[in-house]
């Protein structure tokens, strides 16, 4: 498939909730597009609305406004039937911040990866085992995590299989929303690295949402900054990193941790 | 902050803060200290050992299951129901364990103050942020007028303007890096000399949380007040504290101060913990790991407890646990330290792509 077709267009994307003299505009007016095998970062503090943009896209909720497609498919209202929604699940998966809250405790692991690959794929019993070994195999578990239930799995083990789970629908996008936040440094970069593999070997897509800019240096091609709801600075990686034309964007980089970094040298900016 | 305060605190401690290696007696020394958790005897934490000096930030690294919280709760006494404590935490040459009764009491509400990760869950919802400040006071029988006075200027001294009108509000009516910084003025309250400071920035933003922390540092400065901090980022624990000490599956690895560990670290997870960390500057092709995941000190063996995961561990190390001896300017607790400070083990072990930048850290 040609490039120039972006496998995600967001146009004037607004979310409100409540009325519009008393409600609360969690996203306003946000536009972008992301390439196929590309990586898009939303940055930004709590409350900036990069949360509202990803169950947007998964189609968790619906917009207030604006145009939001998948694969040239709008999809800024909710799906009305299940044959639709798991149309757009095989298009768009996501992956939760929390690997402890995300899995059914009382399932085998093998168990919640086949019934990802159930639901997306027509393939059945022998081919269907044959492609959760594959898929352990693709986010680095070992056969035997097949037959364990999430208790006996760590942090980053369950996330390698919330992984798995989502790409078993053979996905074009997958938006991750803090996947990395919640687990140790030593096995952040041991996920961080999956994702940059799996990315180079099937040319899917991710939105990458973070608050965190070392992780987007290492993933993201595109960053789009947010503050309450709206796009403070939109470019490449280098560009929005290393150099940013908004003041907010020169805070948030200044008060990142860094070797040599003070909380003093955070207030300079 | 009232005139009282600054000068009873800073009487005591003015001499010592900001003079590294003065031979004053330290603050808070921590010997063997040994926990075990519920009624199977789950270990926690083994031969931990810190030293803190009276104004000195000493940060506590480790990641998920190495201790670090279970050791700031032994030095307040905050231990969960059947713990079983071996070992010894002297606050200024007394023994925090021994303390009973009353003595505990006033121990905990005015020589150790406890900020906790997140102030949502650590301040009550049904009571003003008043009510909350001066708590302690009504409780010790005070003078409340006094204690709102002081409250009012602690306040104002963080940055929080209004303080009245703040004072008459709710902990919802107040963003999450207000109310770290309620908590840390409701510690000041009573005027400790030690504090204890558990993840006190991970539930906030980035600009808040160097807010936070340059507030902490001035009043580490100007009160001479000594912290220890508890963070997983060693990063931001080098970047607030002199010395810091690597923790992991309730054992002490290493003790360096931060700018030895960000230029030379010894022991091969201190190594890994650096290499791992995703650098803001830099895109790597492929960021250095650690293989496999923290192990707690409940399933360690019986050598170093790191041994599972170090890429230069030799046969010995699963079986014998090396003691923590000093090795140029850090402590460590590794069979092969003299050897990896000599540059022998550089080309198997994690480089830390460090800039070589000379800008050294602060506090």
């Amino acid at each position: 498939m040609s490039t120039d077709r972006p496998v995600v267009r967001v146009e004037h994307l607004v979310k409100r909730y409540g009325s519009v003299e008393h409600g609360h505009t969690a996203v306003n007016d946000v536009s972008f597009s992301l390439g196929e095998g590309r990586t898009i970062a939303l940055v930004g503090e709590s409350g900036a609305g990069k949360s509202t943009v990803g169950t947007i896209l998964t189609g968790l909720q619906a917009a207030t406004s604006g145009r939001v497609e998948v694969c040239g498919e709008d999809r800024s209202r909710l799906a009305h039937s299940a044959r639709l929604r798991r149309h757009r699940g095989s298009q768009l998966q996501i992956v939760a911040q929390d690997p402890f809250t995300s899995l059914d405790p009382r399932q085998r692991i093998g168990a919640a990866i086949a019934e990802a690959v159930g639901l997306h794929t027509p393939l059945r019993q022998q081919a269907r085992r044959e492609r959760v070994l594959e898929l352990l195999d693709a986010v680095g578990l070992s056969p035997t995590h097949a037959d364990v239930t999430p208790r006996a799995l760590s942090g980053g083990q369950r996330q390698r299989v919330a992984i798995a789970r989502a790409l078993a629908a053979q996905p074009r996008v997958i938006v991750l929303d803090e996947a990395v936040s919640a687990l140790d440094v030593s096995v952040q970069a041991q996920i961080l690295n999956l994702l940059n593999d799996l990315r180079a070997r099937t040319g899917v897509a991710y939105v990458f949402i973070t608050h965190d800019l070392g992780v987007v240096r290492q993933i993201a091609d595109e960053v789009i900054v947010l503050r309450h709801g709206r796009i403070v600075e939109q470019g490449t990686l280098e560009e929005v990193l290393d150099s940013p034309s908004e003041p907010y964007t020169r805070r948030l980089i200044a008060s990142t941790p860094r070797p040599g970094w003070t909380p003093a040298s955070a207030e300079v900016a | 902050m009232s005139p009282a305060s600054s000068t009873r605190v800073g009487a005591g401690a003015a001499g010592d803060v900001g003079a590294p290696g003065a031979p004053s007696s330290p603050l808070l020394q921590v010997r063997d200290l040994n926990l075990d958790l519920g009624d199977h005897g789950v270990p926690i934490l083994r031969d931990v050992e810190l030293t803190l000096d009276p104004g000195e930030a000493l940060g506590v690294v480790g990641e998920s299951g190495s201790g670090k919280s279970m050791t700031l709760k032994c030095i307040a006494r905050l231990t969960p129901p059947r713990a079983i404590v071996r070992g010894e935490v002297l606050v200024d040459g007394v023994d925090v364990n021994r303390l009973r009764g009353k003595s505990l009491r006033r121990y905990r509400q005015s020589q150790v103050g406890y900020v906790f990760q997140d102030p949502r869950a650590a301040i009550n919802p049904m009571h003003t942020i008043g009510t909350f400040l001066l708590e302690a006071a009504r409780d010790r029988g005070e003078d409340v007028t006094a204690a709102r006075e002081q409250a009012t200027s602690i306040l104002a001294s963080m940055g929080i303007t209004d303080p009245e009108r703040r004072m008459r509000q709710y902990p919802f009516e107040f963003s999450g890096g207000l109310l770290q910084r309620v908590m840390i003025a409701s510690v000041l309250m009573a005027q400790p000399r030690l504090l204890l400071a558990d993840e006190p920035t991970t539930a906030l933003d980035v600009t808040t949380q160097a807010e936070v922390l340059a507030l902490t540092d001035r009043l580490r400065r100007d009160r001479g007040l000594a912290m220890i901090f508890v963070t997983h980022d060693l990063d931001l624990a080098m970047a607030v504290c002199r010395r810091i000490v690597v923790l992991y599956a309730g054992r002490v690895l290493e003790v360096a101060d931060a700018g030895t560990l960000q230029t030379a670290p010894v022991h091969p997870y201190t190594r890994g913990l650096l290499a791992s960390r995703p650098p803001l500057e830099t895109k790597l092709p492929q960021i250095p790991v650690v293989p496999g995941t923290p192990v707690s000190a409940a399933q360690a063996g019986p050598g170093c407890p790191f041994a599972t995961r170090c890429p230069v561990r030799l046969p010995q190390c699963a079986e014998q646990r090396p003691p923590l001896l000093l090795q140029g300017r850090s402590r460590v607790s590794c069979h092969r330290a003299e050897e990896i400070a000599a540059g022998a083990l550089d080309g198997v072990l994690p480089l830390t792509h460090r800039p070589a930048q000379g800008g050294g850290t602060g506090a």
